[in-house]
């Protein structure tokens, strides 16, 4: 079989064959504090999110953050992660390494969902990539392109690339995502999170 | 859990001579996200504009996007309100005739009725720069059709557009 271009998405080289469902959660009504993937199969290669994601209130928009474990989410400050992003006007690249950093994909200054005082009916986007993520012999580095637009000037949008490490050699089988707890805020209604995974 | 393989190639076109645009018509609801790449050049600088739309093209001023660019000296950050297109290859990869520009554009849950559209691109050009931009359609319709189309200049013969469904359980 050809080898498959569509997951240029991910910059993964592959077959039609190999990309696979592997679990979707989509927000109901009232909205939710968080999206747990659990007990993923340890038989792909590589793992793909795929989500789209706004905030339940407040302004300004939010950032999520993706946190890793396996058997239970690690919390702890076993991660690190850069970004640089754009918001129309300035460009920024930050970062949290050493031992500051509590999750593997954490765009605290990137802002990429709206909230519901923000632009009506618009949400972020992202598309994740946590790569070897059951290798046993080395930790974990996860991508993502991710962005939000919503045809207004204040909150900005903003389109930005991030890398994070887990510093663990443990395979990945659990992934929780959140909206950073300082805010307060839930998942809306509409946004969807799918995992797919991606055979090597 | 799983669902078995779920990326699948919708359609392909390859232009066969200079021409303005392409548009992808009677795209399936079957998928949650569709991943359009382009890999092509222009008769001469062009931008590149997607439009897409429900039963027909919307070319009103009905999107905008976020911009962030490279060109290998330095950053910047544009964008673009009430316009009609999303332009995905604008400022430090637009298209020529040199190099083959790369476009990959996401559309992200493109069929549902309740969110505005967002779409989340990368642009390549090897011998000018690169970009990632976000941009949204502001309709809650599904999208069932994709223009694919030079700003100023014709698409040149040998682009190749290939669209793909991806379906999440």
């Amino acid at each position: 079989m050809t080898p498959m271009l569509g997951i240029w998405a991910s910059q993964i080289t592959g077959h039609l064959s190999s990309y696979e469902s592997i679990s979707t959660v989509t927000v109901g009504s009232g909205g939710t504090s968080a999206i747990n993937f659990t007990s993923i199969p340890s038989t792909y290669k590589h793992l793909q999110i795929r989500f789209i994601c706004r905030g339940t209130s407040g302004s300004g928009g939010a950032p999520y953050y993706i946190q890793v474990g396996n058997g239970s989410v690690d919390t702890a400050a076993n991660y690190s992660n850069h970004q640089f992003f754009g918001d129309g006007s300035t460009y920024t690249s930050s970062a949290n390494s050493g031992s500051t950093a509590n999750c593997i994909i954490q765009n605290w200054g990137g802002f990429m969902s709206y909230t519901n005082t923000d632009a009506p009916n618009s949400f972020g986007v992202a598309i994740v990539d946590i790569l070897d993520y059951a290798n046993t012999s080395k930790y974990k580095t996860a991508r993502a392109l991710e962005g939000r637009e919503g045809n207004t000037t204040s909150p900005a949008g903003r389109v930005g690339l991030e890398s994070g490490s887990w510093r663990s050699t443990s395979a990945i089988d659990t992934i929780k995502i959140t909206m950073d707890s300082t805010y307060g805020i839930n998942f809306a209604q509409f946004s969807s999170f799918a995992l797919y995974g991606i055979k090597g | 859990m799983t669902a078995g393989a779920t990326y699948s190639s919708i359609a392909t076109y390859t232009v066969p001579s200079a021409t303005a645009s392409y548009t992808f018509t009677s795209i399936p609801s079957t998928y949650t996200d569709l991943v359009l790449i382009a890999n092509g050049s222009t008769a001469a600088a062009s931008n590149i504009n997607i439009r897409v739309g429900n039963g027909s093209i919307d070319a009103t001023t009905t999107y905008s996007q976020t911009v962030f660019n490279g060109n290998g000296t330095s950053p910047s950050s544009t964008r673009y309100l009430t316009q009609n297109q999303y332009q995905v290859s604008n400022e430090d990869a637009y298209w020529d005739t040199t190099v083959s520009g790369l476009l990959i554009i996401n559309f992200q849950n493109y069929s549902n009725t309740s969110t505005y559209k967002t779409m989340i691109s990368r642009a390549n050009k090897s011998s000018l720069g690169l970009s990632a931009s976000v941009g949204m359609w502001r309709s809650t319709s599904a999208i069932n059709q994709i223009f694919f189309g030079g700003s100023s200049q014709n698409l040149a013969a040998g682009t190749t557009l290939t669209l793909y469904g991806i379906a999440a359980a």
